[in-house]
């Protein structure tokens, strides 16, 4: 029984405070925060595999040391495009069997974040179909679509 | 309006009496470090953060994470100011918060929000570049928030000073460890919960209760350390009733038992009726026997219940002292004796007493255990609050919490320990417990104690306050031999029986009236707390001139 708690940068992700921990339980988080000296403590596992990897605390696991492969195999292919997706699979690949996730708001701050967003959706229910367990703090990842809009052809 | 609150000590209070005490949390050498370290950051930037501070703490295994994770886990809410924070909200004021600290204002926030404050603001000195005391910080808030009205604080140069200087109001709410004590110096989470307190407006009697519940709870978890496996713990009435309840109810022990045992019950079972009454072998119960109180023939008699169809049966001469009265009737009182010795017997052969098991009461001379063993025929351990020596250790094996002689005002510290039942004065002859009525101003009084002994031992033992018979004793020699002017009015009314049903006294027996009428000595000398009688005294404008005519003897 593992937990594993994806902590993003948004300042949400200090929830995490206060909250009991247990012998299986893991932080993860990726690349270099702004309060890094602060997080860096909280946090079991760093993750920076970009080309250009920022955090360079050691441990930290980097694109090189990173089992892309088998994460494509463990989706079918290469339906990836951004860190926390890549974080799931592994934990997945790991055996976690609850993912929580705080500090993870998704600001669109750039036109790629809606994407990225939309893959760590897709993730999520991947690790949902699995049996998975998840927690999200902030209900951004896990929102479900709003109600049905009135269009004929989708209501039926 | 725009109402602005300090952080620490104002709108949170640590679970410690001084912020520095936090670190102590960690481990026995941190806070040396710690400190050090933090004037090493100073030093370096006067806005110096955690970080900053962590820089020059060498060892790896002290992180931030820690002392970050002790702040949050021990910060609580300051109940005063925060009904000062709802009444601004409902007033529709915007409240900010302003802190000199090297926390950020990320995790202070976090705190905040635990301890109930609503998406609070937080600006924070390490990130401003600004501090309070030389106003600047306030200036910068004001050019972001505009001007402060109203502020919060405890800090009387930064908070409050500073404050007034830059046109704000400020309002002085002063920090735990600032306010004048009589609390001794004990480890720092029991002492500012004895302050906190002394501080409360609580009853004297719940007051006292509260600040004598350490007392308390690490007696009874002495006795519980010091068991062995197998032993049956029997906690004696009345004085044992508060330690059985935590026994059961906060340590959760088993095998324990709450017996019925006084002087006036089992005292004269044991005699050896073999012997005459005034030989030396029965001298310890002889001498206890007939001690003065009991006032006459018919008062001692009283005083044992000796049944009064059978008081025909004696003999009396006039002039007649106690002493001979009982060596002349022996043959009809050991008759008597014997009767309760049986039913004694009945009542405690229920419990099943085997050698070693303990009994538990509060002291002194040990002359219920030694009845009890002698019934009985089985050994036990004494465990006990306070014991004085005596013959009776030539036979029985005592254990005393405190190591050295302090409990010597008794009668105070037994109306904390004592149970708000009636008291037991004998046996029926199929072993039941027979009781005298004790008056229900004592019940109600103990009662009251009871509760609030009870909720002070839960909250000690929930919040992991830690306890030890250092600093046990030293808070009960600081009530015992220095009561304030305000303790020392503590069980001044005579509702206490000690001995004689019939005739209740106060601890204390500060009698203005009496003493007026020519008693100052006779009040002196009946005092069970001589050092609140002389408190009182001092303090009384008619009488402490009187304090020159007092014969002292102890």
């Amino acid at each position: 029984m593992t937990h594993i708690i994806i902590v993003g940068k948004m300042f949400t992700k200090y929830q995490i405070l206060g909250k009991p921990t247990f012998y299986d339980t893991l932080v993860w988080s990726m690349g270099k925060h702004d309060d890094h000296d602060i997080i860096k403590d909280f946090v079991d596992q760093w993750f920076d595999i970009h080309k250009y990897p920022v955090n360079t605390d050691p441990e930290t696991i980097l694109r090189e040391d990173f089992p892309f492969e088998e994460c494509h195999t463990l989706l079918g292919g290469r339906y990836f495009n951004n860190t926390m997706s890549y974080m799931i699979a592994y934990a997945i690949l790991g055996g976690a069997t609850k993912l929580s996730f705080y500090g993870c708001t998704f600001a669109f701050d750039h036109e790629k974040r809606k994407d990225q967003l939309e893959n760590v959706r897709q993730l999520v229910a991947f690790a949902k179909g699995r049996g998975i367990d998840i927690y999200d703090f902030d209900g951004v990842i896990t929102a479900e679509y709003p109600e049905p809009s009135g269009d004929k052809d989708f209501d039926g | 309006m725009l109402v602005s609150f300090d952080v620490f000590d104002t709108a949170l209070i640590r679970k410690v009496y001084k912020p520095v005490d936090i670190f102590d949390l960690v481990d026995d050498t941190f806070k040396q470090k710690r400190i050090q370290a933090e004037n090493l950051a100073r030093i370096d930037n006067m806005f110096y953060t955690l970080s900053d501070i962590y820089k020059h703490i060498p060892e790896r295994k002290y992180k931030t994470k820690t002392e970050i994770n002790l702040e949050y886990d021990n910060c609580e809410q300051n109940t005063k100011i925060y009904k000062k924070y709802l009444q601004h909200i409902e007033n529709g004021d915007t409240v900010i918060f302003i802190s000199d600290m090297y926390l950020p204002s990320i995790i202070i926030r976090r705190m905040l929000e635990k301890c109930g404050y609503t998406q609070p603001k937080v600006y924070v000195s390490c990130e401003m570049g600004a501090y309070k005391s030389d106003g600047s910080l306030f200036r910068k808030v004001q050019e972001i928030e505009g001007k402060i009205d109203i502020h919060y604080g405890d800090n009387y140069q930064c908070d409050i000073v500073a404050a007034m200087n830059e046109g704000i109001k400020p309002i002085f709410n002063v920090a735990l460890e600032n306010i004048k004590t009589d609390v001794p110096d004990v480890n720092s989470k029991l002492r500012k919960y004895l302050i906190q307190n002394e501080q409360s407006v609580l009853p004297l009697d719940c007051k006292i209760a509260r600040y004598l519940a350490p007392m308390v709870y690490d007696f009874t978890k002495w006795i519980l350390d010091n068991r062995e496996k197998g032993q049956k713990i029997f906690f004696n009435a009345r004085d044992g009733y508060l330690p059985y309840l935590l026994a059961k109810d906060v340590f959760k022990a088993d095998n324990i038992h709450y017996i019925e045992c006084s002087r006036k019950s089992v005292l004269f079972c044991s005699f050896d009726f073999s012997k005459p009454i005034e030989s030396p072998v029965n001298a310890l119960h002889f001498e206890r026997l007939i001690l003065p109180r009991t006032g006459g023939v018919f008062g001692f008699l009283e005083s044992i219940n000796f049944p009064e169809e059978r008081i025909k049966l004696l003999t009396t001469k006039p002039k007649e002292n106690i002493r001979e009265f009982v060596i002349r009737n022996q043959k009809e009182l050991y008759k008597y004796f014997k009767e309760c010795k049986d039913n004694a017997l009945k009542y405690l052969d229920k419990f099943n007493l085997s050698n070693d098991d303990m009994i538990v009461d509060v002291g002194y001379f040990g002359s219920i255990q030694m009845a009890i063993e002698q019934i009985t025929n089985k050994k036990l351990n004494g465990m006990y609050l306070q014991t004085f020596p005596s013959d009776v250790d030539k036979f029985c094996k005592r254990y005393s919490y405190f190591e050295r002689p302090i409990v010597k005002y008794c009668l105070m510290i037994e109306s904390v320990m004592s149970s708000a039942e009636d008291g037991v004065y004998g046996y029926t002859k199929f072993g039941e417990p027979i009781h005298y009525k004790d008056n229900d101003t004592k019940k109600a009084f103990s009662q009251r104690i009871i509760k609030n002994v009870m909720e002070s031992c839960k909250f000690i033992h929930n919040e992991k306050i830690p306890t030890n018979s250092i600093d046990v004793e030293k808070l009960v020699v600081r009530l015992l031999y220095y009561p304030t002017l305000e303790e020392s009015k503590y069980c001044n009314e005579p509702i206490f029986e000690n001995g004689n049903i019939k005739e209740f006294e106060s601890v204390v027996w500060f009698e203005p009236d009496l003493i007026k009428r020519g008693e100052l000595q006779h009040c002196y000398d009946k005092s069970y707390w001589r050092p609140a009688f002389m408190v009182q005294l001092r303090n009384d404008k008619e009488l402490a001139y009187l304090e020159k005519f007092i014969r002292i003897h102890d």
